[in-house]
């Protein structure tokens, strides 16, 4: 009697398709049985193999990073709109004086343009703010993820910067830029460097970018 | 209320703009996405940074979700492809043909020690697999996807696949033989 092999002892363990006649065989062979039972008893132990464990609120620490990330990515459009609105605020600062323009409209128009730019960089802030916080609170290298977030905000953050330049707003252009200082640093953070983790944190908080947000976020949130 | 809603449920509110909903198949699968990326990528930062992108790739191509497969199915063959990905960046493994390195130890007497010690073999064993043979016996094995399915997902030949999984069972058992009968008593006396 020719008997199975290890590699159709297998595909019967796992209930594979054409292990028929393999089940078969065991059934009847004696041999054939010992050595399945040896395979069964192998692949049985492989589930006490060491797996770190996540926390009970793990699912919610990855929804957040996660939300946060397609969130940039959905408000890089918003960031063109908030260029174009920015933009229009801009013109309508700098010729508004020269021209005659009825004093009811011009406020109206400066009013929608700059709650669109608000908008927009609330999300910017809050997003910067999450990526910060986690370099903040890493451990070891800094993330792909981390890095890649960082770059896409980073083309975001130069837009506002600019924007922010043209209407004005020195404040915010000043906090735009500490940021992009940061973020080009995480963006071009080498990976599997627990060293640069510990240097960005140390600037991060040197920069004193995470309170600036907060400071900011907190006040607009008054207004 | 009570009645838990189900993971094609949620991916409905998705798909119609409630994108709040994908927070529940995030809190209810990324454990499980985690311990399968940790055992591709042997790496707990990397299966970290696999549980994102395997979310956010699902999340933004969530329309091409096909009932076919569980969501668990699906978002579980994106993360082994992430693992992939991750793998072949940071050049960390390299396949080889050869021997993986054996237990020289032998099982002692204290059996809460040797069950320890078995899932410590099992973790170092499985990380000296190459990633091929890594990959398709862990969907094989810890995910319950058929060698056909693993094929098509990983683009291999189905008897690439199978030689992959054999391999990886010929190189666990010469590590793991010794100790099988161990396991065994140590889990029935547990």
């Amino acid at each position: 009697m020719e008997h199975v092999k290890e590699e159709e002892l297998v595909l019967l363990y796992y209930g594979e398709p054409g292990s028929e006649q393999a089940r078969v065989h065991v059934e009847e062979c004696a041999e054939c049985r010992t050595e399945y039972q040896a395979l069964q008893r192998l692949l049985n132990t492989m589930d006490a193999g060491a797996v770190p464990e996540r926390d009970a609120d793990y699912g919610c620490r990855v929804w957040e990073r996660v939300s946060a990330r397609a969130r940039v990515r959905t408000y890089s459009w918003r960031a063109l709109g908030a260029i174009a609105a920015g933009l229009i605020l801009g013109i309508a600062l700098q010729y508004g004086g020269n021209k005659p323009v009825a004093p009811v409209a011009e406020p109206a128009q400066d009013d929608v343009s700059a709650r669109v730019l608000e908008a927009a960089l609330e999300s910017h802030f809050e997003s910067t703010r999450l990526v910060l916080t986690e370099i903040v609170n890493q451990q070891g290298d800094v993330q792909m993820w981390s890095r890649e977030t960082a770059e896409d905000l980073l083309a975001d953050n130069r837009l506002y910067r600019q924007t922010a330049e043209a209407t004005g707003q020195v404040e915010t252009e000043r906090l735009l830029e500490d940021l992009e200082e940061v973020l080009v640093e995480v963006a071009h953070a080498p990976a599997d460097s627990r060293a640069t983790t510990v240097d960005l944190r140390r600037r991060i908080e040197a920069k004193g970018v995470l309170f600036a947000i907060k400071v900011r976020t907190a006040r607009e949130g008054n207004l | 209320m009570g009645m838990e809603e189900t993971d094609l449920a949620a991916i409905g509110r998705v798909i119609a703009g409630d994108t709040d909903a994908f927070a529940l198949l995030v809190e209810r699968h990324s454990r499980s996405v985690f311990r399968l990326a940790y055992r591709i990528t042997s790496n707990e930062s990397d299966a970290e940074e696999v549980v994102q992108e395997a979310f956010l790739r699902a999340f933004r191509e969530i329309r091409r979700y096909e009932s076919r497969a569980s969501f668990s199915t699906w978002v579980g063959t994106i993360a082994a492809n992430c693992a992939l990905d991750i793998i072949r960046k940071r050049k960390r493994f390299v396949d080889t043909e050869d021997e993986i390195v054996s237990v020289c130890e032998a099982p002692g007497p204290d059996r809460q020690a040797n069950s320890r010690r078995i899932g410590e073999i099992i973790a170092t064993t499985m990380s000296q697999l190459s990633v091929q043979e890594r990959t398709a016996f862990t969907l094989r094995h810890y995910e319950g996807m058929p060698i056909e399915a693993i094929s098509r997902e990983l683009g291999l030949s189905e008897n690439a696949t199978k030689q992959s999984i054999f391999r990886a069972v010929q190189k666990l058992r010469r590590v793991l033989g010794p100790w099988v009968g161990v396991v065994v008593v140590t889990l029935w006396n547990m």
